[in-house]
């Protein structure tokens, strides 16, 4: 079983999961995504990372069906204590007070209210952002909960980049 | 429940697992085991004949393994659900399972009735939680300690010290408004400041912004 552990050890499989994502999402929609990183890398609870990735997934989706966007930019932002991941377009956008724009928007976003309810049961939100004519920014924000089992503990403590120095 | 029940395809090495997970799933009416693989080679092909609506999938497995026929899976049968059934939480794989499309994972010590409820929301489209969760959320509560401002926060102060309002500065850095005034609230505290004004005097003085650059 030990020889499972130096895989799971990679704290940038999250950021490089993304990356892949908008790699692919791209090749398929013709869109430009990418993919950029502030903050401490660090490995966090499976269960965050995963919501992380699929709300990800579900709003390239919605981008995707509704934005007519010709860029998306995603961005995950380790902060102290939470972590946040952000799907900017640069698409059609929608407004937020009228209803059925927000529908029409999410129309295929079932996959998004589901991930609406898992952020928030991990203690989190997500909320959309847009104005008509100028894209959409969707964030999600999850407390972080850092993996510090066993020997990922020690190392994960020391910073990861330079900006710790400042 | 008058519903068809949820059918299901089994997928692990380990006979012991099976023979449990078969056992453990029939004393549900709305389950029904439609059939069992050994690994992943065998779930594709099983998943191609008998269209299950949720596979739970092992990633550990002879020939092929979990993940890429989760891939498989989903590539051929996207209605599919694959739910991963994983020991340890901590195994990466589940990241490269979610990627290729499965919904969710569970660990294999979870209790039963977490169990019967991931699958019935697998099967609805629905993302399982993991129980674990719940008991490392007060992890949170606990301060970091760090004082010193992120590389990220000295570039947002930077440009709030430019006159930039948080919308302004979410198009510059092609990030959300949300995340922009979540960068602030770290900056606050940190400087130990209430405002923007005073948290750009403060970092002024401190030498950690200049004003001309």
């Amino acid at each position: 079983m030990w020889a499972l552990r130096p895989e799971s050890l990679d704290r940038r499989s999250l950021s490089e999961a993304l990356h892949r994502l908008a790699e692919a999402w791209s090749e398929e929609t013709g869109v430009r995504a990418r993919t950029a990183t502030s903050g401490t890398l660090r490995p966090l609870l499976p269960e965050i990372e995963v919501a992380l990735l699929r709300t990800a997934q579900e709003a390239l989706t919605n981008v995707h069906k509704h934005a007519r966007a010709s860029e998306v930019n995603i961005t995950l932002s380790y902060m102290d204590d939470r972590v946040a991941l952000d799907v900017v377009d640069d698409g059609v956008g929608f407004d937020l007070a009228r209803k059925d724009s927000v529908e029409a928007y999410g129309a295929s976003g079932f996959g998004l209210v589901a991930m609406r309810g898992r952020i928030e049961q991990l203690g989190g939100t997500l909320v959309v952002e847009s104005t008509p004519g100028e894209g959409t920014a969707l964030a999600v924000e999850l407390p972080v909960v850092a993996d510090e089992r066993e020997d990922r503990s020690a190392d994960a403590r020391k910073p990861q980049t330079p900006e710790e120095k400042r | 429940m008058t519903e068809r029940p949820i059918r299901l395809l089994v997928c692990d090495d380990h006979p012991v697992v099976r023979s449990g997970l078969r056992g453990i799933l029939r004393s549900q009416l709305d389950f029904e085991v439609v059939a069992e693989a050994s690994n992943g080679t065998q779930a594709v092909n099983l998943a191609r004949r008998f269209r299950p609506d949720v596979v739970l999938m092992d990633l550990r497995m002879p020939e092929m393994d979990g993940v890429t026929a989760t891939g498989k899976i989903k590539a051929e049968h996207p209605e599919v659900q694959v739910l991963v059934l994983t020991t340890y939480e901590t195994d990466a794989d589940i990241l490269h399972a979610v990627e290729k499309g499965a919904i969710g994972f569970l660990l294999k010590d979870t209790s039963e009735e977490n169990l019967f409820e991931a699958i019935r929301q697998a099967a609805r489209g629905i993302s399982p939680l993991a129980p674990s969760v719940a008991v490392h959320e007060a992890d949170r509560m606990r301060g970091s300690g760090e004082q010193r401002l992120s590389e990220r926060e000295i570039e947002i102060l930077q440009l709030v010290a430019g006159g930039m309002n948080n919308k302004a500065i979410a198009r510059e850095l092609l990030i959300s408004e949300s995340t922009v005034k979540a960068h602030m609230l770290h900056i606050f505290a940190k400087l130990d400041v209430t405002d923007r004004t005073a948290a750009v005097t403060t970092a002024l003085r401190r030498g950690i912004i200049r004003l001309d650059s």
